[in-house]
């Protein structure tokens, strides 16, 4: 293999592979220059690694985290009721109790609706309930009748 | 990959992105003005981007066009952070014949400034590409990706960068009158 400068910047990168990589490392281990070439590339890497920048400043990624924070937040009546059951995990218990009670009492409504009542039972019950009903007040209403209707 | 949660992505994010756009700009208020409006853009987008979606690199390009889009008022306030009375050693002509142990010994132990002025001396061209390989890391793939150009191309910018910068390494005298 003859020199190939080009490809000593690619595997300073380790963006050689394959028979590219292992052409170039069998040249290497006989060629000077090369190897001169590639410490050059490595020391300039690492002397452009070595280029500084300030830290971020802690504000900058207050204000990133908030704005992240405020896309991703649920609506606010989602946020309320989030909050609700989180601060009252006795609610939970409380809710499942009224939601099974609602489904019982849902239930019956439906069972009593489909019912059927023959037209003679219905009757008979309606007669039980007239019989069963209390006395009207006789002594109040005759009391309040007006005198001329009085025999 | 499965896309990460927004909060995480600015959290493993933010200050790589920092550290790109101070080198880019040269300057703390500019690299703070860029992250702000470079993230903005991606959370706008969030919901729309799909498990798998390089998302680092849509970002970094967001960055980065944001930056050549503004370029004349950046550039205008680009600070060349250079510190005054530093001793320098002159390596002018040993880097300049490509000796490989006068790099090596700037490495070791030429001062943080020394370097910093060589690369604020760069185009921003030369800034942005040298900044994305050899300070963020990222592969030609992935270079390719944020420049919006093919790898083959990466690969011969990257070269004329460095070339740009160790001459700007030799001729460090002359850059700091």
């Amino acid at each position: 293999m003859t020199c190939r400068p080009d490809q000593i910047e690619a595997y300073a990168d380790d963006e050689l592979s394959g028979a590219d990589r292992l052409a170039l490392e069998s040249h290497l281990s006989a060629c000077e220059g090369c190897r001169r070439a590639l410490r050059s590339a490595r020391s300039l890497k690492a002397a452009a690694r070595r280029v500084s920048s300030p830290a971020m400043p802690p504000e900058l990624m207050a204000a990133l985290q908030e704005q992240a924070a405020l896309l991703t937040a649920p609506p606010p009546w989602r946020a309320r009721l989030a909050r609700f059951w989180a601060a009252r995990p006795a609610a939970y218990g409380l809710a499942a109790g009224f939601a099974a009670a609602g489904l019982l009492l849902a239930a019956q409504l439906t069972r009593r609706a489909t019912v059927t009542v023959s037209i003679d039972d219905l009757v008979a019950a309606h007669g039980d309930y007239a019989r069963a009903m209390p006395l009207a007040p006789q002594d109040r209403i005759i009391a309040e009748l007006p005198v001329e209707r009085l025999q | 990959m499965p896309k990460p949660r927004l909060e995480r992505f600015v959290q493993d994010h933010a200050e790589k992105a920092f550290s790109f756009a101070y080198k880019l700009s040269g300057n703390v208020e500019d690299a703070k003005e860029l992250v702000q409006e470079a993230f903005v853009r991606v959370m706008r987008r969030w919901d729309r981007f799909e498990d798998g979606q390089p998302v680092e690199s849509y970002f970094l390009s967001i960055l980065r066009n944001l930056y050549f889009d503004g370029l004349k008022k950046y550039e205008k306030r680009y600070g060349c952070s250079l510190a005054e009375g530093e001793e320098l050693e002159d390596l002018s002509d040993r880097l300049s014949d490509g000796e490989p142990e006068a790099l090596e010994a700037l490495d070791q132990r030429e001062s943080q400034a020394r370097i910093n002025a060589a690369y604020d001396a760069l185009s921003p061209e030369h800034r942005a590409i040298l900044a994305l390989s050899d300070v963020q890391g990222l592969s030609y793939e992935e270079i390719a990706a944020v420049l919006d150009c093919p790898g083959g191309t990466v690969r011969s910018r990257l070269s004329r960068a460095r070339r740009a910068f160790k001459e700007n390494l030799a001729q460090l005298p002359e850059v700091m009158k």
